[in-house]
């Protein structure tokens, strides 16, 4: 006989940090968003959200894009499709957690 | 215990929502738009609120409608011109709003799907085929409107947009369209008129004139409410897009 296994176990390290699921969050209901309307919508200071942002790259999770607009440098990032579907992923074992755990709770 | 992660998916989930409300506040000027140009189509019918003694009119339906234009050409124009620019002054609205806002939204998919099903129907318009000798012409040559070009429209900056509004809006229009271009303006089909009768008496057809839904205003008015009803609420939701 075999059990599911818990669903803590399959929560992934890159996407579980709060800001980075945060990240995700935002840049899935966008085409491409600037990367300072993302600091403010996760209310971050640039450098914090940077280094989140490196970490979602190198996994693959998120694409940037810099332009010149006005005369001024902007960044503009999208969420990849592996990244739209480890959000998917990641929400669905986090909703699968709080239900498990309010089972155990009743 | 539960709290944390349940806390999470709620902080998620109307984090989702606010960004949704960012990235889609734009819709409502190609919404007005879309339902702009189909209300502004009742000029180019001669007779657009009465019913005459005799109507001309040819198939292919270039008005939308299958009842007689002012000019042939005009009415063909009109929706060849109109609906491109409508396309252009929708993609310049987007990638003006895009970069004030700072979030972008799809809409060369829109702008790829309308300009693709307009090229379509004069495409099909034009395969040479038998004369139509009858009033009405057979099956699915009837659908070939305008109008169904701007409901494609319609669900595809839907899709796009993420708004059920304005998927129904196109969804109505075409619907509204076919209606009358399949059966001829205000047509009901036998068995609609065999049930309102109470299931009595032959199933001969009729004409629904309640309303003037046997003329293109009115018909073009009902069929863009829908849009236009999207596009105004976004309007005063949004004041303006800009928030």
């Amino acid at each position: 006989m075999t059990s599911e296994p818990h669903p803590a176990l399959k929560l992934d390290e890159t996407t579980h940090q709060r800001v980075r699921l945060g990240i995700l969050a935002v840049l899935s209901e966008t085409t491409e968003c600037a990367f300072a309307v993302l600091r403010d919508q996760l209310d971050l200071t640039d450098g914090n959200l940077s280094r989140h942002l490196r970490v979602l790259e190198d996994a693959g999770l998120v694409e940037s894009r810099k332009t010149f607009e006005d005369r001024r440098p902007r960044t503009w990032l999208k969420l990849t499709r592996q990244g739209r579907k480890a959000l998917r992923e990641q929400v669905e074992t986090m909703e699968k957690l709080v239900a498990r755990l309010r089972v155990g709770d009743e | 215990m539960t709290e944390h992660p349940a806390q999470t998916l709620a902080d998620i989930q109307e984090l989702r929502e606010r960004s949704r409300r960012l990235a889609h506040g734009g819709v409502w000027l190609p919404a007005l738009l879309l339902a702009s140009l189909v209300v502004a189509s009742t000029l180019l019918y001669q007779f657009p609120f009465h019913q005459p003694m005799s109507e001309m009119w040819r198939f292919p339906f270039w008005p939308g409608l299958p009842a007689q234009p002012r000019s042939h050409v005009g009415a063909y124009l009109f929706w060849f011109i109109g609906l491109p620019l409508t396309v252009l002054a929708t993609g310049a609205w987007y990638r003006w709003r895009g970069r004030r806002m700072g979030v972008k939204v799809a809409w060369p998919w829109f702008a790829l799907t309308t300009l693709a099903t307009l090229a379509l129907l004069a495409i099909i318009a034009a395969v040479p085929t038998r004369t139509v000798t009858a009033q009405y012409p057979d099956g699915w040559r009837g659908l070939l409107t305008p109008l169904l070009a701007v409901a494609v429209a319609a669900i595809a900056l839907g899709v796009i947009e993420r708004s059920r509004g304005l998927i129904f809006g196109g969804v109505w229009l075409g619907l509204i369209a076919s209606w009358h271009c399949a059966l001829g303006m205000g047509g009901l089909p036998g068995w609609v008129t065999w049930l309102l009768s109470g299931g009595e008496g032959p199933a001969l057809g009729g004409q629904l004139t309640l309303l003037g839904l046997h003329r293109p205003g009115p018909v073009l008015m009902l069929a863009a409410l829908p849009l236009l009803i999207v596009g105004l609420m976004g309007l005063r939701r949004t004041r303006g897009g800009t928030e």
